[in-house]
This record gives C-alpha cells, structure tokens and sequence, in this order.
C-alpha cells in the first residue's frame, strides 16, 4: 500500500491530476480509497450506474467495450499511473465500458461527490480531465480509422 | 564527450538529431551558394562587364518581386519542406538551363540570366531557411540554436569556397553549375528522408483559408502585412530596417566587386580569388557565430547584437571613402560576409519571433514582395547616378546614408522589441484582474448587454451566475434586469436575488419588494420583511406587529429587529421576550432565526439586553458543535456579537477549523477577531496555508490589523524569514499591497524573492544532476519545481505596481501558462522592464523555468551532492517543502505525521 506522498506522486504522473500542485494533491491523496482486486475480477461492467472513479495504483485493467461482460476484447489496457471510471461521473450516463483486472491490481477510488467538490476547489482537475478525454477521443479516432 | 560537446553548443538532449540534420541541409545549401556566387559573379563581371550591376540590380528588383509573388503564394499554404520540395526542382532546371545555353549557344544572355538565378536562389533559400527553422524551433530553441545551425550554412560556403578554385582548375568556371545542381539534388533527398521519418514541422500551422491560396490571396496577404506594418512598431522598424540594409549591403558589394573585377585579369583567376574569400571569410564568420554570437546574444542581449552589423558597415563605407584600395575592399567583404550572417541574421531572426505567429508569414511575404525589390530598385537607380560621374565617392557616401539609416531603424526595432512581446501576450492569455470589471463599471455598453441577456437566462442556475458578477461590478445597473427575472422566478431565487441586491439599497427595491410581499410564502415573506425594515420602509412599518405574533420563527425574527429598529415602542417588551424565547428554544430552528437576527440589534443599548446575551451566549454554545446552518449562524454571531469570550473559545473553533466546509472555515477565522490568547495566533497561523485563498486572505487580513508592527511583522515573512509557503506569502504580499508599500519596500521583497527562486533553481540544478532517485527526492524535485514558479510569480507579483501593471500581469499569465512559448516571450517582454537588474536576474531564472539552462551555468549548488539539497529544504520555513525533505530523507512517520495545512 502506498504511503501519502507515493500516492501524491502517483497521481501527480497522471493525465488527470498532473496540473494539480502537490501540496493540493496532498488533500485529494486522503479522499482516495485503497481498493484491492485479484486477475480475472470485473471492477465494473458495461451498463452499470457508477459512482467511482479509479486510479491504478499497481496491476493492469483491461477495458472492453462489448456488450458481453465476459468479452476479453480490450481498446485499451491500463498501467499504473492511468485513470478510468470518471466519464460517468461527468455524464451520468451508465458505464460505457467494462475493466477487466488483467493483473492482481491495488485501485485508488474516488467518490463521485468528492470529485465535484475537488474539481470546484481545484479547477486545474477539470483541464486534466478534458486531457484525459480527449486523447481517450483520439485514440477512438485512430481505432475507427484502422476498422 | 558528446554530453560536453553538446553543453558546450547549448544542445539539450533530445536535440541533437535535429540540430545535426539542419546543420547537414544548411551545410549542402550553403556549399551550392558558393559555387554560385563565385562562378555566377566572376562570368558576369568577366563576360558581360561589372558596369552593368547597376541595371541588373534593377531587374533583379523586378524579378525578384515577381518570384516572391509567387513564393508568398505557397508559403503560408504548406510547411516549409513542402514549400522546398517546390523551390529545389525549379532551381536545379533553371541553373542547368544557364548551363546549357553556356556551353551549346554564344548567347551573352546566359551571364546575366544565370546571374539572376543565383541573386534570386539566394534570397528565397536564406529567407525560406530562417521560417524553415521557425516552424521547427520555439523562440528560446531558436535562441539558444539558431546561430549553430546557420553555421551550417557557413560551413557549407566554406567548403564551396575551397573547393571552387578546384573545381574551376579541372571543369572551368561554367561545369561549376553543375556541380551546384548536384548538391541541390542531394538537398532535396536528404529533406525528403528526414521528414518521412520525423513528420511535418511541428510548429507549422496552416491557416484556415489557405486551401484557397493563391496569387490573388498572395496580393492579399502582401496588402495585410502591409497593414500590419502600421500596426506593429516593431514590423514597421524591421521592414524599414531591412530596407536600408539591403541598400547599403547592395552598394558596398558593388564597390568592392568594382575593386576585385579590375585587380583580376580572367574569369578563372577571379572565380578562383572569389572562391578563396568566400571560404576565408566564411570560415572567421563561422568561428564567430560558433563561438561569440550565442554568447553576445547571451550577456549583452538581442539588442545589442542586432546594432553590430548596422554599425561596422557605416565603418566599413568610411574606410572605402577614406582609401579605395584592396584591402579596404576585404574589409567590405568582411563585413559583408562574416558580420552580417554573424550577427545581422541570428539577431534578427530572435527579433521577429516577437511578431504573432500568425502575421509572420504576411510580413515576411511583404518583406520579400515589397521591400526588398524597392530596395534593389532604389540601390540600381542610386548606383547608375553615381557611377556615371567616375568617382566611387559619390556611391559610397549613398551607401553610407543608407547604413545610417539602417542603424536608426535597427534602434528603433530595439526600442519595441519588448513592447512587441507583451503585446502579442496580452492578446494571447486572458489577463486576470478587473478587466471584465473595468468594463462594467466604465459602463461598456456592450458587456452590460452580455450580463443583461445573462441574468434573463430562463436556467436559474446561469441566471443567478450572471447576477452575482453583474451584482458585484455594477448594482444600479443590474438592478432592472434582476428585478425582472426575480419577478418570475420560483420563490428560493428570488430570495437569493433579493439577498444580494439589499446590500446596495438600489432605486426601486422597495417598491419591487412592497408590491410582492402579500402574495410570497412565509421564507420568502421573512427575508422581504428584513429587507423593508432594514430600509425603515414606512409602509412596511405596518407589518411589525404581525409579524412578531407569528408562529414562524423566521417571521418573528423579523418582527424583532423590525420592533427594535424602527424603534416602535410599544412593541419593545415583547419583542426581547420573543428574542429570549427563540435563543433559549431547544428548536435550531427558532436558535437560527434569533442568531441570524442579531446583526445590526447587538449594539442595542438596553437592560434588557443582559438577560438576551447570556440566552445567546448558551446559544451560540450549543449550535457551534453541531456541523450546518446552526454552526454557521453560531460563528456569525460570534463575530458580530461583542459577548466577551473567554480565550478557550479558540481551542474549541480550532476543533470547528477541521470543517471540509471552506465557509465554515472561513467563519471560523473572522470569529477569532472577538477571541484573545495564543490558541487564537496559533489557528491563525495555521489558517494562513489554508488550502483554499479566500480563507488565508481573511487570516492574513486578521493578522494585519493595519498597525505598523503588523506590517513589520508581516514584511519580515517575507524578507528576512521566508516564512509560510509561496501561496501564504502571496496572500501576505496581497494584503500589504492594499496599503500601499514604498517602492523600496517592493524592490527589497522582489530581490528577496529572486534570490530565493536562485536557491530554489540551484536545488534543482543537483536533484537534476543526480539522475535516478528515490520516491522522496523524485517528490522533492517537482515540489522545488512548483516552488520555483510560484516563488518567480511573488517577485514578479512585488513590482508589478512599480511597472506597467498589465505588462507584469501578462508575463505573470505567460509564467503560469507553463506554455514554453509564452514563457519564453515572457523572459523577453520581461527584460524591458524598468529595473534592468532586477529583471535580468530574474529573467534568466524564468528561462531555466522554462528549460533552457542559462542559470546551469552560475549554479553553485549543482555541484552540491543530493543529502546537502535535502538538509537545506528540511529546514526551510515553507511547512510543504520541509515535510517533502524530510521524507525524502527518511524521517519515520513523515508520510503520516500530522500537517497542519492544508486543510
């Protein structure tokens, strides 16, 4: 389990929280949540209504966006350091995705509400966020140009 | 060895392929422009006569505009590789062309024609080089390489030169042509490779109309850099600058050449001889530019390295008028060929990097289009004047003329070279700081149109949004517009509406608020009623009695401060009953609507008045532990309400403090103000690196009471102790500002701060060095990074009333963007500032901010080993950075020992 400032510095790595000072990351470092979840586990499934976000702390997460929950077919596989589950936190539509643990992972977690109150205190979280959409939109972009 | 070689050439890794391969393209250019010129000048003056320059200058004017035409057409449609890819194959079928004519015909024609070709190959190349390296190199790149790679291209004459006699000895001068298309061909492949494997120049942006580019556009193009000229001092001085230079550049040539043409018999012994110059010179100018120029640049600044060439060619004019000799023709040609690609074109090309991205290209178009063929037609015409009355004199003095010229217009661009920076940062970043508020106050009828269509907005949520900010900036103004939408808005808005126009007492209020208030329901009724007595409403005086018999603490409340305010006598007695009663209630409900009434009813001076504050005492007491509007209201009244606390109260509002609650904090803070004791200075301090800026503001507001010990006091964070973290610092800065502080005063804070953000870039400079690290330096060392620009960002924030207040908040904008190219604007508009010394020193720690490594240079602490830099952050007096050391340093528990901020 990492320690405070490993997590500061795991998340200031991040595309959503790198434009965030540490000294502020040191706040939002506390609101995360240790979660721990074993190769083979679904963190969430295609459909479901989340309320978290996730930081890969150590392990691999694989997303698929089949229907078939089961579908090992991933658009992406993500390392530590990366995030995901945040775009319905935005939206609030259902998760558009399922993530697969590929590795043995340790996750840090963040409530949706805690999110809103920490983009409204820390604005440069939003400017991450629309980062970290739009070279997920990019990647779509290229992933439909090679179909 | 390479890493030194590379230090020593300013190469910062990740550079050096690039710099290789423009030095390589450039090195090929600049060889095929030496066969050229030797082999081009010696047939013309040989074969056709040196009297004729002056009208070839003519027609090349006239040629020359017609090319640029044509290149300005394509110029801002491609990147410049592309733009080569077209330029390189022309090039190589005209010059075999001239070969042709040469070697099959008789035609005397093909003298000038191919001497028009190389005149022409050298302007496109060396002006398509320079936006070649812009598009690929940002303004502090272009800085630090620029000179390194035009090296390129004098490595390049050099070779020609040498190899030029050879080459004439075996082929003859006119096989030297294709010798040329040759090393163009190989250009054109080594180009094409590159960008197959890197992509297009990164910092090349096609405009939105240039798929509809083309000869018509161009003249468009031309008249809008025209335009622009006007507007920019700086394309102004520049376009008028190179105007003059090219006059005199064109002259001086002439002259000398006159001198070398008759010292020499034939074609070949004079190729020969330009051949040897070319490469003599070439090779001092490349010592020069390899050696001194970034240096120059570097310690005396752009702007004294653009004056060098100005300068010495009204020298060298001067030596000719004085003895018109050969050797006062090599000084010509050393002025010519060594300062001018020396100094002249690395000053320039970081000169123009000032002008937006986006007119460039114009201007650069009507440079080429327009200036330079005005120049070489002015210079034809001068010289065929005054070469008709067989004495040099009378050029030479035309010459000097137009170098003095040259050398006003280079002091002039200098002079808005700065200027020019900020301007185009201004335009660029969204300065903070009362522009949208200047605007409203001065009435802009355009913003308040913005607002008004804002606050009509059928949302209530962006509504509400735009009321506040109209509210804030301009009350009689938004008055109408919030009236109307309150009039229909669902009861909850238009009590915040009503809430936030009060405070300004505006035209018409009263009558709004007595023609609604029989129809609202009872919360929104309570706050119109507050609002009316506040006011001392006449007709609303009839409402009083009403409501203080309500059942509704809210209404009653206001029937409270309605009996007590007015005042209205018969209603006294009870109305301190019902007061009494809502505080002594077990009900927070009726505790809130009695707290929240005390706000202008605490200075009541009545025997009644002890039997309500010992009420509200108990009151208060029981509300301030439970977390909501009962905690809130407590805090409230704590600050309004003079009920002499005992000192304990601030261990209890330190245990309140712990609120995620940023309004809860900040209560907390202006409740301390009826709180005496050391647990009040200690929650201070601590609130002083709150996480949020509105609540340090409020501490350090506390703090500084006005008194000249609390401003000594408050000085000395930042001077001598150093003391609290950058952001806590700016908040002090902030507060003492308001005050007004001597300029002394703001110098000895920005000095204070420089020398800080030396020792902050020092620190970094051995974490740097270090290479791989812990967990804990690697935090250390983006921790000092942040340090570093918000310590820059507090000496910039201490001058910034001593300078032009805009022009700081730009460069601070810029600084903040962490944008390299805005940054490295910033350090250049920033040297222009009025206390030079200041902002040097300054300026250079923004640069190494930045990326670039001028401070490397002067850092001792590099030298430093990583525990030294350690102990030095564990003992500063910022809470953050010490913490960080400390676990960089292992101290147990770090990680999880308590940190007083941020909360």
């Amino acid at each position: 389990m990492l320690d405070l400032f490993e997590r500061i510095l795991l998340l200031k790595r991040s595309v959503v929280f790198s434009e965030v000072d540490t000294e502020d990351l040191s706040v939002v470092a506390k609101a995360l949540v240790d979660e721990a979840y074993f190769k083979g586990e679904r963190v969430f499934e295609k459909g479901e209504q989340g309320d978290h976000m996730y930081v890969i702390e150590s392990g691999k997460v694989g997303i698929s966006i089949d229907d078939n929950a089961g579908s090992q077919r991933f658009i992406t596989v993500l390392s530590p350091g990366e995030c995901f589950g945040e775009m319905n936190l935005l939206d609030e539509q259902e998760r558009s995705a399922t993530a697969h643990v590929l590795e043995d992972a340790r996750l840090l977690s963040l409530e949706k509400a805690q999110l809103r109150g920490l983009i409204q205190r820390y604005p440069e979280l939003s400017l991450g966020m629309l980062k970290g959409l739009s070279l997920r939109l990019r990647n779509a972009n290229l992933l439909t140009r090679d179909l | 060895m390479h890493r030194r070689l590379a230090a020593l050439l300013l190469i910062r890794p990740g550079e050096i392929k690039s710099v290789v391969y423009f030095f390589g393209l450039f090195l090929l250019l600049g060889a095929g422009v030496a066969l050229g010129q030797g082999s081009a000048e010696a047939l013309f003056f040989k074969r056709y006569g040196i009297q004729y320059l002056p009208e070839m200058y003519v027609i090349l004017s006239l040629v020359l505009c017609m090319t640029s035409v044509l290149y300005a057409a394509y110029v801002d449609r491609f990147p410049a590789e592309r733009v080569f890819e077209i330029v390189f194959p022309v090039l190589i079928i005209t010059i075999a062309f001239a070969w042709a004519l040469m070697e099959f015909t008789t035609a005397e024609i093909a003298y000038p024609i191919y001497y028009l070709i190389y005149q022409i190959a050298t302007e496109l190349l060396v002006v398509h080089a320079a936006l070649y390296v812009s598009q690929n190199f940002e303004i502090l790149q272009a800085k630090r390489l620029s000179a390194l790679i035009m090296a390129g291209t004098q490595v390049g004459i050099i070779l020609g030169g040498v190899v030029l006699p050879v080459l004439v000895r075996f082929l003859g001068v006119r096989n030297v042509l294709l010798a040329w298309v040759c090393l163009l061909v190989i250009a054109l492949v080594l180009m094409q490779q590159w960008h197959a494997a890197h992509g297009a120049s990164t910092l090349f942006r096609r405009h939105r109309d240039s798929r509809t580019a083309g000869i018509g556009h161009t003249i468009t193009h031309v008249a809008q850099g025209a335009r622009f000229m006007r507007e920019s001092p700086l394309q102004w001085a520049d376009s008028l600058g190179l105007l003059f230079m090219v006059i005199a550049y064109y002259i001086l040539s002439y002259s000398v050449n006159r001198i070398y043409a008759s010292s020499f018999a034939g074609e070949d012994s004079l190729a020969a001889f330009f051949g040897t110059l070319t490469a003599a010179t070439s090779g001092i100018a490349l010592f020069v530019q390899l050696l001194l120029t970034n240096r120059f640049i570097s310690r005396f600044g752009v702007r004294k390295a653009n004056l060098v060439f100005p300068v010495t060619s009204l020298l060298s004019f001067g030596i000719l008028l004085i003895k018109f000799t050969f050797i006062s023709a090599l000084i010509g040609s050393f002025n010519n060929n060594v300062l001018m690609p020396a100094f002249r074109e690395p000053a320039r090309h970081v000169i123009r990097e000032a002008l937006p991205g986006k007119l460039k290209g114009r201007a650069g178009a009507t440079s080429l289009v327009v200036v330079l063929p005005v120049a070489l037609l002015i210079c034809g015409s001068l010289l065929w004047v005054t070469q008709a009355f067989h004495d040099p004199a009378y050029y030479l003095i035309a010459g000097a003329v137009a170098a003095v010229l040259y050398t006003r217009y280079s002091l002039r661009m200098n002079q808005t070279y700065a200027s020019e920076i900020v301007r185009h940062l201004r335009r660029t970043l969204s300065i903070p700081g009362g522009v949208l508020d200047s605007g409203l106050r001065g009435g802009d009828p355009a913003m308040l149109h913005e607002l008004r269509s804002g606050v009509l907005h059928e949302d209530p949520q962006v509504s509400m949004a735009f009321a506040k900010a109209f509210i804030a900036a301009n009350p009689a103004a938004a008055t109408e517009a919030v009236l109307e939408r309150s009039a229909r808005a669902e009861p909850v808005v238009q009590d915040r509406m009503l809430k936030l126009l009060a405070p300004h007492n505006p035209k018409g209020l009263e009558k709004h608020v007595l023609e609604r208030i029989e129809t609202s329901d009872a919360h929104l009724r309570a706050t119109m009623l507050v609002i009316l007595f506040r006011l001392r409403s006449i007709p609303a005086s009839a409402l009083v009695e009403e409501s203080l018999g309500s059942d509704n603490p809210r209404l009653a409340a206001a029937g409270i401060l309605g009996a007590l305010s007015y005042p209205i006598e018969r209603c006294r007695e009870a109305a301190f009953a019902r007061w009494k009663t809502l505080l002594d209630s077990a009900e927070q409900v009726e505790n809130l609507a009695a707290l929240e009434a005390v706000d202008e009813l605490w200075s009541i001076d009545a025997p009644e008045m002890q039997g309500i504050e010992r009420s509200a005492r108990a009151c208060i007491q029981r509300n301030l532990v439970i977390a909501g509007r009962g905690q809130m209201a407590a805090l409230s009244a704590i600050a309004r309400w003079p009920l002499g606390w005992p000192s304990t109260l601030a261990e209890r509002l330190a245990g309140v403090y712990q609120s995620a609650d940023r309004v809860v904090r900040e209560r907390c803070v202006v409740a301390l103000k009826r709180v005496g004791g050391a647990g009040k200075e200690a929650l201070l301090l601590r609130a002083c690196e709150d996480a949020d800026p509105r609540v340090r503001k409020l501490a350090v507001a506390a703090l500084n009471d006005g008194s000249e010990d609390a401003k000594r006091r408050l000085l000395a964070w930042l001077v001598s102790e150093n003391r609290g973290s950058p952001r806590t610092q700016k908040t002090v800065l902030a507060s003492l500002q308001r005050d007004s502080l001597n300029p002394n005063t703001m110098i000895e804070i920005a000095v204070a701060k420089a020398n800080q953000a030396k020792e902050l870039a020092e620190a970094l400079n051995a974490l740097h060095a270090a290479g791989s690290a812990s967990t804990g330096v690697q935090l250390l060392t983006r921790v000092l990074e942040e340090r570093l620009q918000q310590v820059l960002d507090l000496a910039l924030m201490a001058i910034q009333p001593l300078e032009d207040p805009e022009t700081v908040a730009a460069i601070r904008m810029a600084l903040k963007s962490r944008d390299p190219r805005h940054v490295a604007s910033a350090c250049e508009g920033f040297r222009n500032v009025g206390n030079k010394r200041l902002a040097w020193g300054l300026a250079d720690l923004m640069e190494y901010f930045a990326g670039g490594e001028r401070h490397g240079k002067t850092a001792g602490r590099g030298h430093l080993p990583v525990p030294a830099v350690i102990d030095w952050a564990m003992k500063s007096a910022d809470p953050w950075l010490s913490r960080c050391a400390a676990y960089a340093n292992g101290v147990p528990g770090a990680a999880g020992a308590a940190y007083a901020g941020p909360v």
